[in-house]
């Protein structure tokens, strides 16, 4: 019996392309406890999304997980019916997507598609679900619910349109929310804005929450742990003041070392990491942030990391602390 | 919304207005003389200069346009026949009735036999059930209506004695047709909504629908078929502007009475009224289809603005 919501163990998933196989998410690890938010760093291609969408169960053809175990509460998502997962979709766990232009339907109303999951799943009258839909767009901060439940999607504005994904998502009360990218979409004030009211919904409701970004700065201002990806798999995972003033991984430094500061000179130049992400469906035989890493030794180049748990909590895959 | 219709309403109106205006045209731009037509080849200089005179063939353009659209509009009259001496305005009157009838039918057999196998190859995309359906739906649009107008009558109405060989009527001599023509024009429907039906159930927001838990089948229904209507609404429109237009190769095999065949025989009379005639109610059938299916539009995709 742990107390951990929701925890992920050794997840691969694999998509079956022409091309060969893409090991999108090739080993991850992770736990959520209640209340607990995690950070989801990594560039694109890191295999953030596609752990993800595993989670949710909406892996679809090409793609498939071949391994690993996805625990909510103790039992194995993985083991569960179609019907089952359903029935937790939405429900218990919950997700919101990066895009809210594209990801609400254009043909039905924002009150509908926000009832809609609330009938279903709490198994409500129609009438009573809208009106639960209408507290839920209060609670989002939508300013004159009344009058915008019966908009559709076009009629509202971009920051609008992702409070009302966060309407959705959270509707139901679930135990784990996941946020992929939510903010990335949106403007830099209004970015500002969503992750407050993710934060405080959280505070409120108690969600064990994943945020998935690229940008640092939101992990730091938002979660307790941070998880740092790269080729579908962690390479550094500790509380985020940990990772942020002690990094381990040669990529993390990359990483803190590309932001821009404050206090450097106007004109001094961005240190970016060199290269490309590797290509998935062709993995080299050593570490893949090989051709990156400026610290690289030897062993780098024979034999893949397999990570440790340095003193209390702050695993790094990395040779230099074999 | 109101403002909507009233303007698509004005406009099919200036649409039918140039619709006349081109059909009336026509007649100075085709080979012959109406009077020596109307006359016969043997007819005097004079007897056509009568006839020139009854019908204001003499007059100037604009005036001869104002009568005509005067004899249209206000009285329904659209010349008589060169042919048959008859009203062509009442011979239509018999026919589009009928034409409208098999054309009904046709449109309703290829929603019910197309839309439903369109979504079900859209769901079982790449499996064996999606290909038999393309080829199947291939074959429909290849074979030529005459070939398998033939190959049907003579199975079930000669063979097997079981459908009446052509002619007007009930249920039992509309359904061969109906079905000679549906399973070439279904194809086209399969297509339509299997296309579409791919393109929304890749998209962001069913993906959305998926993630809130909810069951497969409101997903496909309520999500992705009613995004993937207005393509559909598109091509049903025009399909059904068309049947109405007349058909003329069916309607020859079956002997079916409507426009398309009655077009066919003013064609080699070079019976121009007639010809006109036909032209005008196809034109208008595709006018009217248009405005219709703008309107049904405004009520299915929010997103039209009013």
């Amino acid at each position: 019996m742990s107390d951990f919501i929701l925890e992920v163990k050794d997840l691969h998933t694999y998509f079956y392309a022409d091309a060969g196989v893409v090991k999108a998410v090739n080993g991850v690890n992770f736990n959520l406890a209640k209340g607990q938010s995690l950070g989801v760093v990594g560039e694109s291609g890191s295999g953030k999304s596609i752990t993800a969408l595993s989670i949710m169960g909406l892996i679809q053809h090409p793609g498939k997980i071949t391994q690993g175990q996805i625990l909510l509460q103790g039992e194995d998502l993985l083991k569960k019916s179609p019907k089952e997962l359903q029935k937790i979709r939405g429900n218990e766990i919950a997700m919101i997507f990066q895009d809210p232009m594209t990801s609400l339907n254009p043909v039905l109303r924002i009150g509908e598609q926000i009832a809609e999951a609330i009938a279903i799943h709490q198994k409500m009258k129609r009438k009573e679900a809208w009106q639960a839909a209408l507290e839920m767009l209060k609670r989002v901060g939508i300013p004159e619910p009344e009058d915008r439940i019966k908009r559709y999607p076009h009629e509202l504005s971009g920051g609008m349109r992702q409070r009302v994904m966060i309407a959705i998502a959270l509707s139901c009360n679930p135990k784990v929310l996941i946020a992929d990218e939510p903010t990335t979409a949106l403007d830099v004030t209004i970015q500002a804005q969503i992750l407050n009211l993710i934060l405080k919904l959280q505070q409120d409701y108690h969600t064990a929450t994943m945020l998935i970004t690229h940008d640092l700065g939101v992990v730091a201002e938002t979660c307790q742990n941070v998880m740092v990806m790269y080729a579908g798999r962690p390479i550094e995972y500790s509380d985020v003041k940990t990772v942020l003033e002690t990094p381990k991984h040669p990529y993390t430094w990359g990483l803190l070392a590309s932001l821009p500061k404050l206090s450097d000179d106007r004109n001094q130049r961005l240190t970016p990491i060199e290269g490309l992400p590797p290509d998935l469906a062709n993995l080299p035989a050593g570490c893949p942030f090989v051709p990156r890493c400026p610290h690289k030794q030897p062993i780098c180049h024979e034999k893949d990391p397999d990570g440790q748990w340095l003193n209390t909590g702050h695993f790094v895959r990395c040779h230099l602390y074999s | 919304m109101l403002n909507y219709i009233i303007r698509r309403t004005v406009w099919t109106i200036v649409t039918l207005f140039f619709v006349v205006l081109i059909a009336f045209l026509i007649n100075f731009v085709v080979p012959g003389n109406p009077a020596r037509t109307i006359a016969g080849p043997k007819a005097s200089p004079q007897v056509i200069k009568v006839i020139e005179e009854k019908y204001g063939l003499d007059q100037p353009l604009y005036k001869q346009f104002g009568m005509y659209l005067d004899r249209l509009v206000v009285h329904g009259d659209l010349g008589m026949s060169y042919r048959t001496n008859e009203e062509v305005s009442s011979e239509l009157a018999n026919r589009v009735p009928k034409t409208i009838y098999l054309g009904l039918t046709i449109f309703l057999l290829n929603v019910l036999i197309g839309v439903p196998m369109g979504i079900y190859a859209a769901i079982k995309r790449s499996k064996f059930a999606d290909h038999l359906i393309l080829i199947s739906s291939l074959i429909g649009t290849s074979a030529p209506t005459f070939w398998i107008g033939y190959i049907l009558l003579f199975i079930f109405g000669y063979k097997l004695n079981l459908l009446p060989i052509g002619g007007y009527g009930g249920l039992s001599h509309v359904i061969l047709p109906a079905i000679t023509v549906s399973l070439a024009s279904s194809a086209g429907y399969v297509r339509v909504v299997r296309t579409s039906m791919l393109e929304v159930t890749g998209s962001d927001y069913v993906r959305t629908a998926r993630a809130k838990g909810l069951p497969e089948r409101t997903v496909i229904i309520k999500h992705a078929f009613r995004s993937a209507l207005i393509p559909l609404i598109t091509f049903a429109g025009m399909d059904l502007a068309s049947l109405m237009g007349g058909l003329i190769v069916t309607e020859g095999i079956f002997g079916w009475p409507g426009i398309g065949s009655m077009a066919v025989t003013a064609i080699g009379y070079q019976d121009m009224p007639t010809i006109m005639g036909t032209v005008l109610v196809g034109a208008v059938a595709v006018v009217i289809a248009n405005f219709v299916v703008d309107i049904i539009y405004a009520f299915v995709d929010p997103r039209i603005s009013y």
